[in-house]
């Protein structure tokens, strides 16, 4: 079952008069267990692909068909089944603790009672959370803030799970923790689609999507970019 | 009402109360300058007394209860004026306002809950406070079935202005004019501090434009005994027709206004 059908996706955006060219002619398809990773330089429209999939952007072209809706009409339906983590900086209540966040965005996510305290738990215990469950969040050190955000997005048990950066402030441990629970998902046929510049993540992905520079005309040679990495000997599907 | 949306009221009084108490300092000045300003109110009402000028003959109270009841009904009511506005400007602040709407609730109803979670605490709060101060001060506030009628479409109206002024905010971010000209104006000219009356007459019409100007006659009218006059009953049909109309636009706004947002992609930005 394909999760995400990207076709052609573009967005500009009006800046002052100018027209601004946030991603071009983006394309590609993510099934249920599989992971694809885009990477590119600053700029390149990782994040705004990310957006667009998570239907809190619409595209100014293209398809984006998304859990089996069109973000342009059905972003609600889109919404429901997704998972984001877009940048772990600035997306808590500072003032409430670690626990507290997770509660109202779990709670936010469709789940009660023991629904939620085991959902909590399991993210807790996987992401390795637990000593600062009860510190605010804006005074977690910025890996334990991925984390929590990482932990945030599996609530709810998404179909999709959309990761801006997830590795880019955690250390090895950090870095090991989230990539297991995401392989974990991966089984149980979550899909993801990850912005990334650091590479162990794409360990676990079928395919790379390299997004061109910004100003640059196309992408070198986009049968090479989306090849599947699963033949690298560091991947390990199940 | 469903019990999800309940469910999801509560997670958002839940997060707010928890919010406000971490603010300890900011908490008990908000209270004390409540008390200050009808403290002032009192010793106002004293002076018009003092100088004899014939306020409790032709408005039928003293000044203080007068003020007292118009700035409880207003204050109270006119919170929902800003309260929508606020949260969506803060969760921008704060960044979590793509978050939320990444959760696939509907915008209006993560923006009314939040804003009623903060209604909530603000109307609280100042209801003690009212309870408080008018024993202090040894005035009693009348509660009739039309007053109450009157205060619950006030508000009703105000939140539906306070949707209009979210939407906007989704896309001016600051400097949004509705709430401000509202706000402004019902302080002005709806009859809080001094009676209607005395303005001009050109500017009379100007303040029976506005919805304050219905809630407080109403609010007031219980003073001087059961009051089911042609005269409330036209306060409270306009007052009807201006909730309906403010809550209905008001949506329309909002959702007009994430739209934009999600085209813009200015979400996230502040």
């Amino acid at each position: 079952m394909r999760i995400v059908e990207f076709s052609d996706v573009g967005k500009q955006f009006r800046r002052r008069g100018q027209r601004l060219d946030a991603l071009r002619d983006l394309s590609f398809t993510v099934a249920a267990g599989e992971a694809i990773a885009l990477v590119g330089p600053n700029g390149a429209g990782k994040s705004t692909a990310l957006r667009i999939a998570a239907g809190l952007l619409m595209p100014s072209c293209g398809s984006a068909i998304v859990c089996g809706f069109d973000v342009r009409h059905a972003s609600t339906h889109v919404r429901r089944r997704v998972g984001v983590s877009l940048g772990a900086e600035r997306s808590f209540y500072v003032r409430l603790t670690a626990r507290m966040n997770l509660t109202f965005f779990g709670r936010l996510a469709g789940l009660w009672g023991r629904e939620l305290s085991s959902a909590m738990d399991c993210v807790v215990d996987e992401l390795d959370l637990e000593p600062w469950l009860n510190m605010r969040a804006g005074r977690l050190s910025r890996g334990t803030g991925a984390r929590l955000a990482v932990a945030r997005a599996f609530l709810g048990t998404p179909s999709l799970l959309l990761l801006d950066e997830p590795f880019a402030s955690l250390d090895v441990t950090g870095c090991a923790l989230v990539c297991s629970a995401i392989e974990r998902r991966l089984r149980d046929g979550c899909a993801l689609v990850m912005a990334t510049h650091r590479m162990e993540g794409s360990r676990f992905c079928d395919q790379v999507v390299e997004l061109p520079s910004p100003g640059s005309d196309s992408i070198s040679s986009p049968e090479l970019l989306q090849q599947p990495v699963a033949a690298q000997p560091s991947v390990e599907h199940s | 009402m469903s019990r999800d949306v309940i469910n999801l009221g509560w997670a958002f009084v839940v997060r707010s109360v928890a919010t406000y108490a971490s603010y300890r300092s900011k908490l008990f000045l908000g209270f004390a300058s409540l008390l200050l300003s009808a403290i002032t109110f009192l010793f106002v009402g004293r002076v018009v007394e003092l100088a004899g000028s014939g306020f409790e003959d032709e408005v039928g109270m003293t000044y203080t209860a007068f003020a007292l009841i118009g700035v409880v009904v207003h204050g109270v009511s006119a919170s929902g004026l800003h309260a929508f506005r606020k949260t969506v400007r803060r969760e921008q602040l704060q960044g979590t306002f793509e978050q939320l709407v990444s959760s696939g609730r509907p915008v209006a109803l993560l923006v009314l809950l939040a804003g009623l979670s903060e209604i909530m605490i603000a109307q609280g709060v100042a209801l003690g406070l009212a309870v408080i101060v008018s024993g202090l001060l040894g005035v009693t506030i009348p509660v009739t079935l039309p007053a109450l009628t009157a205060v619950v479409l006030y508000s009703l109206t105000m939140c539906g202005i306070g949707f209009i002024s979210a939407g906007l905010t989704t896309v001016f971010k600051e400097g949004e004019p509705v709430s401000w000209a509202f706000g402004a104006l019902s302080g002005l000219l709806g009859g809080v501090y001094f009676p209607v009356s005395l303005l001009p007459v050109w500017l009379r019409r100007v303040a029976w434009m506005l919805p304050t100007s219905h809630v407080l006659p109403v609010a007031r009218a219980g003073f001087r005994g059961p009051v089911h006059d042609a005269g409330t009953a036209t306060h409270l049909v306009f007052l009807l027709i201006s909730a309906a109309v403010s809550v209905v636009v008001g949506l329309v706004v909002l959702r007009r206004g994430c739209d934009h947002a999600r085209v813009t992609g200015t979400l996230r930005e502040y």
